[in-house]
Parts: C-alpha cells; structure tokens; sequence
C-alpha cells in the first residue's frame, strides 16, 4: 500500500522523527536515523531509532508508532502509522544503512542551510535501537492547510 | 538524565536557544486509541520557569489528541551545540488573549511581515503546556558549553556607560547617529547593523546610516507596518528571528500549499540586508512615547540574538531616540533668533574645460539623478535641488537651516518637519555616492556644500 510517491519523502537525506507511547503510556518522540521498506513487503517497514534515554524496550510491541518523514529543503512531508512488530538491537547491517542515511541528511541539511557537517553529527546518538512496523495509515505531514489528512488507509 | 521541578521549579534557561526558532521542535501526543501523532513545530517559546507555549497554526491532529488526553512530549534542539532535550509536557489551556499570546503573535507576524504572508499566517490561539520533566537525550561532553562568554552582562554594564558619556558629548544628529552605529560595532560587537528613522509624514522610515554592509543602502525605504522593519515600528515593539533561512523555507512550503488550493499570496520581497543572515533583531527607539527610528542587527549564525541582545539594543535605542529628539529640539530653538543674513561665500570656480556632472530633478516626486544614477528622492531630493539652483545662480556655497525651514517649495510640515534628519541623510548618501557635491557642517544650524566639477542642471515634470 505504500506508493513510490510516499517511499521517496522517506529516501535517504530526509528528516525522521517518530512519535511512539512510552511504558507508562506517555507520549514519546525521537529522532529516526534510517528507513527500509522490506523486501517482499508492500507495508512493512524497519526503522532505526535513536534511544539514549532508554525508552524503547519490549513494551513497544503491539502498540501503535508514527513516523514523520520531511524533505530538508521543500518541507514536503508524510507521517506513516501502524502497529510495532518487533523490538531489537541493531544489526551491523542496521548500522551500515543509519551510517549511510544518516550522513546523506546532514549533508543535505549542510548544503540547504550551512550547518556544519562536524557540528550537526553530534545529533547522532550512540544508543539505537531496530523497530518493524507495518503501515496502515499514511497522511500528507506539510506545513499548510492540508497537514493531516489521510491520504492512504487499510485499518 | 532526567529531571523533576523542584521547590523552586525547572531552570529552563540552558535551553535557550533552543527557544529561537533556529531548528524546528518535534511534538508527540497520543490519540484516544493509543495512535500516536508526531509533527514538527516552526518554534516553541519559554513561558516562566515551568511553563512553555506553542503557537497553533497547522496542528489540527495535536488539538484533537490533547483534547482528550493532556499529555505532550517535545524534542528541541539548540542549534549552536546540538544538545538536545526530551520535554515531558501537559496541557494546560489555550489563550486568545493576554500577554502570552500577544507574545506569541509577535513572533507570528513577525514571520508573516518579513515574508509578505499577513493573510496567511495569524496566531489563532496559543496553546501553554506545563512542562513535567526534562531530559538530555545526548552526552556532548565537551561540546556542551555554553560558546558565549560569561561576564556578558558586566562587560555589557560598561560599554553602556561608555556609550552614554560619547552620546553626552555629541553636538548634533549627524554625530549622534555616528556615536551610535559605531558604538554598537565597536563596544557590543553588533557587526551588521541599520538604523532606520520615520519621516515626516510619520508613514515611512528611511535607512539614514549602516554599518557592516557592502552594499549602498543610505536612503533606501521601507513603509510603515510593511516588513519585519514597518511591523516593529507600527506596533513599537521589538521582534527577532532565528533563523531567516529555516523561515523563508517554511513559508515557501505554506505559500505552495495554499497556491495548490487556490489561494495566492504576494511574493516575498527581501529586504536588504546582510548576504546569507540567519539572524535578525530589531528594536524600535522611542522617545516620549513616539517611535522616531528601528534599529536592525544581523547576524551569519542561526539563533545569534539572545534576550540580553534585546535588552541593550533597547536601551541603545532609547538613548538614541532621546538625544534624536533633543538634537531635533535644539535646532529649532536655535532657528528662532531673529533672521539675519547668511553670510555669502562665492564658490571658487571650478574648470569650464571639465565634462560638467548632469543633474536631473524630478519635479513629481522630487527625485535627483547624478548623470545616469539615482541620488535621492522626497524632501531631501527637493532641497539638493533649492541648493544646486542657488549655488549655480549666485555661487553661493553656505547655508543654514533656518532659510531652508521658511522655504515652502520644501513643503515641510510645520510641526516635525525632520530637516535634520533630512539634510543627514542628504550627506550621507553624498559621501556613499562619492558624488561630485558634498556637504559640511560648518556649525549649529549651518553647512556649505562643496561643487567640485561643473554642473549642468535639467527639469523634468514626470
């Protein structure tokens, strides 16, 4: 159900941030360093995500997470939601696709807004862990009178 | 680390300039059924200790989930070290009135000035959260100090003072707007920056002086509510943005979005200033509650303007406003002896053999042209033209201010008629156009203006 349109504003070098529900049942956001629709899979994601706090632990499994990707430059943006499949520690593989993503950002935001590559590779933390998730709402995320709306569906 | 308030609440204060709007913030809440929603904010402001408030604009998913359930959860950035911190928050209420949201509204109009988008952009209402714990997500080490020195407000105490003292001894507004503009390069560090005075008609402020820009900007304009500039000296109140860039980029996304759906916005207009700023600051400068000027500060970096920034432009602003008026007053009252004479000086001859300097006067709008180029235009442009056309008649070269005051051809207002500031900037834009023509003090009240090529001098009606 994801389409291609959608796949590209979570490529490489966009912004990621998620929103999930902590174990107390409060709300949590983080920052997401790679993106990887499964093979095999039209709504099956992996995401890396930043968890120096802690915060991700088993608990997130069968509750419900949203991710937000933004293009650096336009602002165009789409938030995917679903429900958490697994919880796991990163993979060396894992770690490969953060390291490439994660530099492709920075290097965007570093030719858009001239940040300093060195100085925004602090935002990267050392602690990550691996979620899946399986997409069931899509909704248009840009700034403007449309953020919001659903734009795909199979709940 | 994670932190609770204490007796005396948080101190919010390191996560200052994570309130500048320099790296958009990440908002999470949580719908009835436990989905959650994240979204960027263009900027989260500090309310008090405990409490912060967040405009909303575009959050129509987030109002409905706090609705329901109060709990928030806030990502901010400090663009300058790139520590971060995790926010756990609670609704508290929404304002539509009072001096968090007109806060707020400021820093929302402010947006829509710079970028010409007042239809689009207007604060509805502002949301306050009470913030529950405080967490660094990432260790920094090093990396976590603060870059700014720490004896900033003593140092700032005594450059105030030095600058008092050089104002104190300033004679007249030429020297005034000088002491100021090099006042705050030279003892604060301010590298960039304008100085705008409103006119005589009170509609319009006029660049009178800059410092830090390669570009020629003496006279340029800019209409009262109109802009970042115009808002701040209509409403008298100060504003300062973040981050132009993030912004411009922002409001481009708005702008298409609305297009997509029908609704067409004016294109943006920069304004000048400096290439590549991220930072902007200005500050009304009042005088017995009349806004007589804006000052405008630039910088390259992203968050660059802290509240003490604002706080010693604002008294800057206010000595500069009150020794403006006092400067202004103290002409007048000496315009009021008696009229005698001007003394006549004829002016040395200058050679016929030269090729002489055309100068075209527009008689509609009062608009004088150095051969090709544009010189100055409005009541200082009419009174370049009274000067030139009695030079060239009579050879005269001093004036005073009091003959140019009694001349109605001016069309000065006889309350505030703003002569100084106008023959202030009449030098200025002389001297930055290398002109030809310059123009002396000679004394209170008094200049001589200096031909030093032939001229030849045409009228045009329009």
């Amino acid at each position: 159900m994801i389409d291609p349109q959608v796949m590209a504003v979570f490529a490489p070098g966009s912004g990621l941030v998620a929103g999930l529900v902590d174990h107390d049942g409060e709300p949590l956001s983080t920052r997401a360093w790679s993106v990887v629709f499964l093979p095999g899979s039209t709504d099956r994601i992996r995401v890396v995500l930043a968890d120096d706090g802690e915060h991700l632990t088993p608990h997130l499994v069968g509750t419900r997470m949203a991710l937000t990707g933004s293009d650096v430059e336009t602002y165009v943006s789409r938030q995917v939601k679903g429900e958490v499949q697994t919880v796991d520690d990163a993979t060396p593989e894992d770690r490969r696709e953060m390291a490439i993503q994660s530099r492709t950002f920075m290097q965007k935001v570093h030719d858009v807004d001239g940040n300093p590559v060195e100085i925004l590779e602090r935002m990267v933390t050392g602690r990550v862990k691996v979620v899946e998730m399986v997409v069931d709402e899509i909704f248009d995320q840009t700034p403007g009178p449309g953020a919001g709306v659903e734009i795909g569906s199979s709940r | 680390m994670s932190a609770g308030p204490d007796d005396r609440g948080f101190d919010l204060s390191p996560l200052d300039r994570c309130f500048g709007g320099g790296v958009p913030a990440v908002m999470t809440t949580v719908a009835v059924d436990g989905t959650p929603n994240v979204t960027y904010l263009s900027r989260a402001h500090r309310v008090d200790e405990e409490r912060i408030a967040l405009s909303n604009q575009f959050m129509s998913k987030t109002s409905r989930n706090l609705a329901s359930n109060p709990a928030a959860n806030l990502l901010l950035l400090d663009p300058t070290t790139m520590a971060e911190y995790r926010l756990r928050l609670r609704y508290e209420r929404t304002e539509r009135r009072g001096p968090v949201f007109e806060r707020l509204r400021d820093d929302v109009d402010a947006i829509a000035a710079h970028t010409h988008m007042e239809d689009v952009f207007r604060l509805r209402a502002a949301a306050v959260f009470r913030v529950v714990s405080v967490e660094r997500t990432n260790d920094l080490g090093l990396f976590d100090a603060d870059p700014r020195p720490a004896d900033r407000d003593g140092r700032e105490l005594g450059a105030m003072a030095e600058l008092a003292t050089r104002l104190g001894r300033s004679d007249d507004l030429d020297v005034v707007v000088d002491t100021v503009l090099d006042g705050l390069v030279g003892l604060f560090g301010f590298a960039h920056v304008h100085l705008l005075l409103l006119d005589e008609s009170g509609r319009t402020l006029f660049t009178i002086a800059s410092r830090g820009f390669d570009a020629e900007s003496i006279g340029s304009e800019v209409q009262l509510g109109a802009g970042l500039v115009g808002m701040v000296a209509s409403r008298g109140r100060s504003a300062r943005i973040g981050d132009l860039n993030q912004m411009a980029k922002y409001t481009e996304r708005v702008r298409q979005e609305f297009a997509a759906e029908g609704v067409e916005s004016e294109r943006a207009v920069p304004m000048p200033g400096l290439p590549g700023a991220k930072s902007r600051i200005a500050v009304p400068a009042m005088a017995l509650g009349q806004v007589v000027g804006v000052l405008v500060a630039d910088r390259v970096e992203s968050v660059a303007f802290t509240e003490t920034d604002e706080q010693v432009l604002g008294v800057v602003a206010s000595m500069l406003a009150s020794a403006i008026e006092h400067a202004r007053s103290v002409v007048v009252e000496d315009d009021a002896p008696p009229i005698r004479a001007a003394p006549v000086t004829i002016a040395p001859p200058t050679d016929p053999r030269e090729s002489p300097t055309v100068v075209r006067y527009f008689v509609a709008d009062g608009s004088v042209f150095l051969d090709a180029g544009y010189l100055i235009k409005g009541v200082a442009g009419r009174i370049l033209w009274k000067l030139l056309r009695e030079h060239i008649d009579t050879g005269r070269v001093d004036f005073t201010n009091r003959e140019l005051r009694l001349d109605p051809a001016l069309e000065l207002p006889e309350v505030k008629d703003n002569l100084e500031s106008r023959l202030v900037l009449l030098k200025r834009r002389l001297d930055e156009r290398e002109a030809p023509i310059r123009m002396e003090r000679t004394g209170r009240g008094q200049f001589r203006l200096h031909v030093s090529t032939p001229l030849r001098i045409e009228t045009r009606d329009a």
